[in-house]
């Protein structure tokens, strides 16, 4: 295939990836759509079938208008990120126009860089990891397509200049004393060669990969500088979250990463914690009730939310404690997601201004910190444990007015918001919760907490995710509907429920919805936390009366009371089968997110410094302890169940590394072997193909396939029967030797340039009668076959005489 | 290179983490593009290959063979750009030649075609041996800084079949002009088989009924008198005659003689002189080198050395003289009566009986020698 015609695909490939990457970051596919659609059929149109060409005067003024318009947008909104999706849009535009022009060089030139531009516009938005690998496919491919496009460009100019000479020369009729023409030649590129630049291209690929990524680590960064990260206005929305019972239809999981979540024991961040029971990630609290027709909706607060009402966090005062980082999937919700309670880290590079939003009952940043790329945010803070390696269930409840050590009984109007409800609205559900609560004989509210959320899980509720088949009673209340008569549901009825029937009973109560556990990523010993461990669970406060001595001893209340976290859900595994693929991919993109859109100046200091470098490491294989102590940690994860899957990944990249150098080794043996190059030389298309996979793998069982198939393409007996005899003389048939010329070789005495001219002659008669079979009519008659039989037994005889000489 | 700075700073200044690493992945190619074109010209050698005669008006090839002397790395996207041009002229053409893959320790050969539409002195050089391999950021280049000098003989013209009967005529002497119609030259010799291109005239009949096979007649070379070709360029106030078409007629009659057996001598007079006491294939460049260059001169040596012909040892002379004078002017001072042969005076209409000036339609000519070329490719 000639350059001319390669050129269109790979422009037509790169600049789709570049779509298809602008669109990622901007989550907006239109330009890739665009950008595919204008290209190709520019190609078809324009390049293919020459309806229609943009002249250049009326691209120009096309490029000039969008130019304008998308401009003229930038006047109707000062918001940056609306400006950047703008001038992805119209670099898309831009680009369509130019390959409606005449192709050129300098066209395809143009349409590169504008491609190139894309990418950059699509880098501000952080491409995730799936982008990332896209991004060095579309870095490979385009640095093809300039390879190509440099090819083309010389083409090009020689052509050009001979169409210059030409009609200058076709000009000058007088001849002009000084006129020189002249015509290059254009050299045809020789078959395979393109395929040798490509290869020779792809090693000048990995080079400048491994330059840039030395590169992108060495750059200096400095996040204080004036020059930091660009900033957007915090905006204090996105607290909109409400949970409405009305569902109706299959709800599906999904699979999205919302954050990854990691423990560790303080001061070595090797020391990983994973906590005996699922960690519940609160997020924030819903405290009021909507009525809207039948459906009760639980929702944050309203009302206005004042700069007291933010509270910073204390440090860590617990004797046990892990540190738990949290890295967030980009979003401009300031909502952040932590188990109970959280402190302060005293790690200084982390040390920023979180703080908990008494009326949400939730954790919030400061958007000031965000970069405008939206990208992901990364939190640490100090959460104490239990000795049983559990996360608190309570937590000590403190005032809305920080100064005063208040119960909520004390509060008034606190406590009447957290047990507002409209019994009526609830008969069954409230008088269940009654029932409950005078089985407690000292009306204990903690123990009635307890019973009330054992209920649930007695079993006469189950979990679901599929409310199609349910038939409501639309004259009542969703959630008494659900507890009086279907009681199938998930988590947000549940908890619903749970509060509602513990507020029946003056116990304060709200929702709260977070993320309760998550898939434990084995490479990187965290938590990936998807949408489908969403969950909802309920907040009742215990008066500090009611609170157990553990919980006191433990911290987990205090003399103002404590927030009792009860989870009435049965439980239901929602959890697909991990795969080692899906972990390894997990980590791969906690490794793009961490070493390349996250990398900062201080994790780049760590990771450069001269600790990092030292040959101490590379030392210790040295050391026999270590080995044992590597053998040990082997030998017990692969005790563990399913521990197997932190080795599959290292193991299959071993085992791919291994196999392809078998492969190159073999692959160089195969070329510096001319007998076996003649073997498979004599095979033709998919056999041959066939024939060499298979020498990759085994040379024995290649050399059979080369047999069988060999046999095959000359599958005339005779002829095979001549072939054998022959080569055990000492005469080969060359694989460019047609059977006419081996026939003329043999009858020349060759190799042995000794004369064979019986020998010659009956090779002749015998080759003559293959050609008829294979060529003609398939078959010979009866003295065409006693010709040939004889032939074949007096060569054989003479070989055997020419043997015994 | 602009965007690249832009991508740069941006990525620096608002640190971007992925406009950082584009921005590796740009200046990456860059730096390699620049070590492996620089490597691609790494002991390779460029010859260039002109021929020894160059025609006016007629294409000619001019060849560079490239050598690649190391043993394992080829060079490829190698691509030459020579120059050509008049050597008094101040611009010089550029003409660029792709080279052809070329393999580790192998040769490779590139060419143009070239047409010039005027005799004289051109220059060859300094040339460029460039690689921008593989992805065309960077080109590295390496100067051939020799010029070489090209001289252009005047375009060949077209000699009517009268210049063929009146050098006959003047070679065989009048008393043969009778046997100048008949197909036979020189006396009969001996009998041969007949070859393709024989005269069909020539076979002997009678024989090659004997022999069973054609026979023909070989005769014996006849050749009574030495043809002297003269070019006598002389500047003179009231001569108007075309001294390009004389140059031109000159150059055609030396390169029609110069292949043939008669071996007949040349002498050009003008602000050069040359005399060439054998016209044959290898004078012929010497000879034509000079009607590249040479010009009419007042002076230009011609009776000086008329005399010094004459005492010329050897076979009878028959003169032709190409001249921008009559041979009366010629002779002022001289004697007229020692002239045997033809003297052609430019300025009278004769020289159109014997000579069509060269026509050249370089249009057409390069559109054929392009298409060719795409043919070839």
């Amino acid at each position: 295939m000639s350059v001319e015609r390669i050129l269109p695909f790979l422009i037509l490939a790169t600049v789709a990836l570049s779509g298809l990457l602008l669109g990622m970051g901007q989550g907006d596919f239109e330009p890739f759509f665009v950008a595919v659609l204008g290209v190709s059929a520019s190609t078809i149109l324009v390049d293919w079938l020459k309806w229609f060409r943009l002249p250049n005067w009326a691209a120009n003024l096309l490029a000039i208008l969008v130019a304008i318009v998308t401009v003229s947008n930038f006047y109707f909104t000062n918001d940056s990120v609306r400006h950047l999706l703008g001038v992805g849009k119209l670099l898309v535009y831009l680009q369509t126009i130019l390959t409606f022009q005449r192709k050129s060089a300098r066209v395809y030139w143009q349409v590169l860089v504008l491609s190139l531009l894309q990418i950059v516009v699509g880098a501000v938005f952080n491409l995730g990891f799936e982008g990332g690998v896209l991004f060095i496919i579309y870095m490979m491919i385009a640095g093809v397509t300039m390879m190509v496009l440099h090819l083309y460009q010389d083409r090009q100019l020689v052509k050009l200049q001979n169409e210059s000479s030409i009609r200058l020369s076709r000009s000058s009729r007088k001849i002009q004393a000084n006129a020189v023409w002249t015509i290059s030649t254009k050299p045809a590129l020789q078959r395979g060669v393109l395929r040798r630049m490509v290869a020779a291209f792809l090693i000048f690929a990995s080079g400048a990969l491994f330059f840039s990524v030395l590169l992108f680590y060495f750059l200096p960064r400095d996040n204080t500088s004036w020059a930091g990260p660009q900033e957007i206005p915090m905006q204090a929305t996105g607290f909109d979250e409400k949970v409405s019972m009305d569902h109706s239809e299959l709800i599906l999981l999904s699979s999205k990463l919302q954050m990854n979540v990691r423990y560790w024991y303080p001061g070595d961040e090797q020391k990983i914690f994973r906590p005996s029971r699922e960690p519940y990630l609160r997020g924030m609290a819903l405290s009021n009730i909507e009525i809207d027709g039948n459906r009760t909706k639980w929702v944050a607060p309203p009302y206005q939310i004042y700069a007291s009402d933010f509270r910073p966090l204390k440090m860590g005062i617990s004797d046990r404690w892990v540190t738990q980082e949290i890295v967030l999937e980009p979003t401009d919700d300031p909502l952040l997601y932590t188990a109970m309670p959280p402190h302060f880290t005293n790690d200084g590079e982390f040390l920023t201004d979180y703080e908990w939003c008494w009326p949400l009952g939730a954790l919030t940043r400061q958007r000031s910190a965000e970069k405008i790329t939206l990208s992901h945010f990364r939190y640490r803070l100090q959460i104490p444990i239990l000795s049983s390696g559990e996360f608190f269930s309570a937590y000590p409840y403190f005032a809305r007015d920080g100064s005063v050590a208040l119960t909520m009984e004390q509060d008034p109007g606190v406590y009447k918001w957290y047990t507002y409800l409209d019994r009526n609205r609830y008969p069954t559900l409230v008088q269940v919760a009654g029932e409950i609560g005078e089985r407690v004989a000292d009306g204990n509210h903690n123990s009635i907490a307890r019973q009330m959320e054992s209920y649930f899980r007695s079993g006469q509720f189950s979990y679901t995710l599929d409310y199609r088949d349910i038939d409501r009673d639309e004259t009542l209340d969703t959630v008494e509907d659900f507890f009086a008569n279907y009681r199938a549901g998930h988590c947000e009825y549940y908890a619903s429920a749970l509060a509602l029937m513990l507020r029946s009973q003056g116990i304060p109560s709200r929702m709260v919805v977070g993320y309760r556990g998550g898939d434990i990523n084995g490479f990187g010993g965290h938590l990936d936390v998807e949408a489908k461990h969403a969950h909802a669970w309920v907040e009742a406060y215990i008066r500090p009366e009611d609170c157990s001595d553990y919980l006191m001893q433990t911290g987990q209340a205090n003399d103002t009371g404590a927030w009792l976290r009860l989870d009435p859900t049965p439980s239901l595994d929602t959890n697909d089968a991990v795969t080692g693929a899906d972990e390894a991919l997990d980590f791969a993109k906690s490794l793009w997110r961490d070493y390349v859109l996250g990398l900062q100046a201080d994790t780049q200091s760590r990771i450069v410094s001269a600790d990092q470098l030292n040959l101490s490491g590379a030392l210790r294989v040295l050391d026999l302890d270590w080995w044992q102590n590597s053998l040990n940690r082997l030998r017990e994860d692969l005790q563990e169940p399913n521990g197997w899957k932190r080795y599959a990944v290292p193991i299959f990249i071993i085992t791919i590394l291994v196999l392809g150098l078998v492969i190159y080794l073999r692959e160089r043996s195969l070329r510096k072997n001319p007998k076996k190059r003649a073997e498979y030389g004599s095979l033709r298309g998919v056999r041959r193909g066939l024939a060499r996979a298979l020498h990759l793998v085994s040379p024995r069982l290649s050399d059979w396939v080369v047999r069988e198939l060999g046999r095959s393409a000359d599958d005339v007996p005779f002829y095979r029967q001549m072939l054998k005899s022959l080569e055990q003389a000492g005469f080969h048939k060359l694989p460019q030797q047609t059977h006419r010329e081996f026939a003329e070789s043999v009858a020349r005495g060759e190799p042995k340039n000794e004369p064979l001219n019986r020998l010659g002659t009956l090779t002749k008669t015998i080759t003559d009668s293959y050609y008829l079979v294979r060529f003609g009519n398939g078959k010979l008659d009866e003295q065409q076959t006693k010709t040939v039989e004889i032939a074949l037994h007096d060569l054989q005889e003479l070989l055997q005489q020419t043997a015994n000489s | 290179m602009s965007v690249l700075a832009f991508i740069i700073l941006g990525s620096i200044i608002r640190q971007v983490n992925l406009l950082m690493l584009l921005s590796g992945l740009m200046i990456a190619p860059f730096f390699f593009n620049w070590r492996i074109s620089m490597k691609m010209l790494e002991q390779v050698i460029g010859v260039r290959r002109i021929p020894r005669l160059v025609f006016a008006g007629s294409p000619f090839t001019v060849g560079w063979r490239l050598k690649n002397y190391r043993n394992r790395i080829p060079s490829w996207g190698l691509r030459v750009v020579d120059r050509i041009g008049r050597a008094d002229a101040k611009y010089m053409d550029q003409v660029t030649v792709l080279v052809p893959p070329l393999a580790a320790a192998s040769e490779a050969e590139a060419s143009y075609q070239c047409l010039l539409a005027k005799r004289g002195v051109y220059h060859l050089g300094p040339a460029q041996i460039s690689s921008a391999f593989p992805v065309g950021l960077i080109r590295s280049k390496i100067k051939i800084r020799e010029v070489e000098s090209l001289y252009v003989a005047p375009a060949i013209g077209r000699l009517h079949r009268s210049w063929n009967q009146m050098t006959q005529s003047l070679s065989r002497g009048e008393a043969k002009k009778q046997r100048q119609h008949r197909s036979e030259i020189g006396d009969f010799y001996a009998l041969r088989p007949w070859v393709t291109g024989d005269n069909p005239r020539q076979v002997h009949w009678r024989s090659s009924a004997r022999h069973g096979e054609l026979m023909v007649r070989q005769n014996e070379q006849q050749q009574d008198r030495r043809l002297v070709f003269i070019l006598d360029l002389f500047e003179s106030a009231n001569a108007d005659c075309d001294i390009e078409m004389a140059l031109s007629l000159a150059a055609t009659v030396f390169k029609k003689y110069a292949s043939g057996s008669g071996q007949p001598a040349a002498g050009v007079f003008g602000n050069q002189q040359y005399v060439c006491e054998q016209l044959n294939s290898t004078a012929l460049p010497a000879l034509m080198k000079v009607l590249a260059t040479i010009q009419p001169a007042a002076a230009n040596g011609f009776q000086e050395n008329w005399e010094s012909w004459l005492q010329i040892p050897g076979p009878r002379r028959s003169m032709v003289v190409i001249s921008t004078r009559s041979q009366k002017e010629a002779f002022a001072n001289g004697d007229m009566s020692s002239f045997r042969g033809k003297w052609i005076d430019l300025n009278r209409e004769e020289i159109t009986r014997y000579f069509q000036p060269p026509t050249i339609e370089p249009g057409e000519f390069m559109k054929q020698i392009a298409k060719r070329s795409e043919r070839d490719a």
